[in-house]
């Protein structure tokens, strides 16, 4: 729905009435984004049900009926426009960013928080301007420093409000540099922001590398994804609330969220150091083309989450291949998603004993991209089956490796044939994390273009 | 007794601008409406049909195919471009309405 009112605002001002047409439950978040976008007289017509859920005589049936003639009556004057009757979502009017919005005790600012959609739905700390204070303290920059406009509620992402959010979520005042960054790469044009509440559901992972896990009390050992550690909870916390806040991304009854079942935030993910270096491995950051000596923030979509991969053997390539069966299992034919829109960054968090074993062998972070780019397979039948049922009705990977969009491997017509699940094994990003008392490791999925990969470098404690 | 607390607001001021509405026909006989398509939900499908009615309801109308804009709905990179071309695209095509589909 955002992209298909970012089309229709872009008619709109090129001066050509435009009707976008979604699926039934849509209709708030387009509503809120015609909104957000200057739009909101564009008529929204809802196909009634599922689309994919029809049959096709039923399909046609309701297009014939009802989607059709509605479509051709909003497309001339006279029809009703939804301007007037659009619900404000967010009773905010017009405060100022200085203003304080609420004076109570801490139920009264709790319950005036929720009830403007402002919370996760737990308790927050209030932030009073001398909290907020506390944490610009930690930063040179200008409060009112716009770091971006997040879409789709086209809110500009200052750096007060992210002082402000990271009250509310817990952080601690020196947690401000990280949750700076953390900003920035959300307001990054790359990361696609705006896509957030996509239908997938997929949450943002934060994952830090550097000094600062150490200087910051992260957590990178046991349980590193477990809530518990003040730093890893609260960051990750925070990067919700600021999607939530100031993207404007909320789940019924605002709506502007589509994630169909989706998650909860993530724990932001830490780095340990001490176990990449003794393998002489780059750091994450340094994959990412920063120095050794930075502290790194890299926001990424995950959609998500493998099970538990245990491994072991006599050997390296026993690792290895048992990573590839996990990664496997966890991709499976959602890499359909990276061949359609040209974009796919899953994530290996290598339990650090495995790692060591792997390094052992002789192998290391590029040896496992290869690998795994080699034998991370899927039938061409299960990509193009998801591909139908996920919504990309005109996805076929036989024309895309026809025309040369996809290279030789995916080439063919046999539905039964094996395809990489990885068109560029080198995007696939490895993290050493978790208990180093065991041999796990885990996989995230990413979402092709939405939440592709970006990284900033943290700014030094003032 | 509790303590009070004075709390900051959480949000940040807006920063699009409204666009004027613009003026639609009282028929359709006679104009060009253009389909834009994100290659998601059976989008050709859809347009078949609301091309059929419309004809039936509205005489002559004249139906520009979502193939002479491109997939809006595709990389960063490549839905600025699309969106970016969109304009002259329209104009150059003499199109008079658009519907954008499929949001879903």
């Amino acid at each position: 729905m955002p992209a298909v009112m970012r089309a229709a605002a872009t008619a709109e001002r090129a001066g050509v009435p435009a009707v976008a047409i979604g699926g039934a439950g849509f209709e708030g978040m387009g509503r809120a984004i015609g909104r957000s976008l200057g739009v909101p007289h564009v008529p929204i017509v809802s196909y009634p049900g599922v689309i994919l859920a029809d049959d096709t005589p039923t399909f046609r049936t309701k297009m014939r009926d009802q989607v059709a003639p509605a479509v051709v009556d909003a497309l001339v004057a006279g029809s009703a426009s939804t301007a007037e009757t659009l619900p404000d979502a967010l009773p905010d009017g017009l405060p100022s960013p200085t203003d304080v919005v609420v004076r109570g005790d801490l139920d009264a600012v709790t319950e005036h928080f929720e009830a403007r959609g402002w919370t996760d739905g737990l308790p927050i700390v209030p932030p009073t301007p001398e909290r907020v204070a506390a944490f610009l303290a930690h930063t040179r920059r200008d409060p009112d420093e716009v770091l971006g406009v997040l879409a789709p509620d086209q809110r500009q992402a200052t750096v007060r409000s992210v002082a402000v959010n990271g009250v509310l979520a817990g952080c601690r005042p020196e947690h401000l540099p990280v949750l700076l960054a953390i900003a920035e790469c959300l307001a990054d044009p790359v990361f696609r922001v705006q896509d957030a509440g996509s239908t997938p559901g997929w949450e943002p992972l934060v994952v830090l590398s550097g000094p600062v896990v150490g200087t910051l009390d992260f957590n990178s050992g046991t349980g590193a994804l477990r809530v518990g550690r003040r730093a890893n909870t609260a960051v990750g916390r925070f990067t919700r609330l600021y999607l939530r806040n100031v993207a404007g991304l909320r789940i019924p009854p605002e709506h502007t969220d589509q994630g169909a079942i989706a998650g909860s935030f993530h724990v932001a993910l830490a780095e340990n150091d001490e176990a990449v270096a003794r393998l002489g491995w780059p750091p994450f950051r340094e994959d990412r083309g920063f120095g050794a000596a930075d502290s790194v923030v890299t926001v990424q979509s995950v959609v998500t989450v493998s099970a538990p991969i245990y491994s072991g053997g006599e050997t390296a390539r026993d690792h290895l291949d048992a990573l590839t069966r996990g990664m496997a299992d966890a991709i499976g034919p959602w890499a359909y998603t990276g061949l359609e829109f040209g974009a796919f960054h899953p994530l290996l968090v290598v339990g650090p004993a495995v790692a060591a074993a792997l390094a052992r062998g002789g192998v290391d972070k590029d040896a496992i991209r290869a690998h795994l780019g080699e034998h991370l397979l899927v039938t061409a039948s299960a990509l193009q089956t998801c591909a139908w049922n996920v919504g990309s009705t005109s996805f076929d990977l036989d024309a895309k490796a026809a025309s040369g969009e996809l290279d030789e491997r995916y080439a063919g017509t046999d539905p039964d044939r094996l395809v990489p699940m990885l068109q560029r094994p080198g995007d696939l990003g490895i993290v050493l994390a978790g208990n180093e008392s065991r041999n796990q490791s885990r996989g995230f999925v990413q979402n092709h273009v939405q939440g592709v990969p970006v990284s900033r470098r943290i700014e030094e404690q003032t | 007794m509790e303590p009070t607390y004075e709390a900051m607001w959480p949000l940040g001021p807006k920063v699009a601008d409204d666009v004027a509405e613009q003026e639609r026909p009282d028929r359709l006989a006679g104009v060009r409406v253009a389909y834009l398509w994100d290659e998601l939900f059976r989008g050709p499908e859809m347009f078949e049909v609301i091309s059929d009615v419309a004809r039936e309801r509205h005489g002559d109308v004249e139906f520009v195919g979502w193939e002479e804009f491109g997939n809006f709905h595709a990389s960063a990179a490549e839905e600025r471009k699309v969106l970016d071309a969109l304009p002259e695209l329209l104009r150059s095509h003499r199109v008079d309405l658009v519907v954008a589909a499929v949001g879903a």
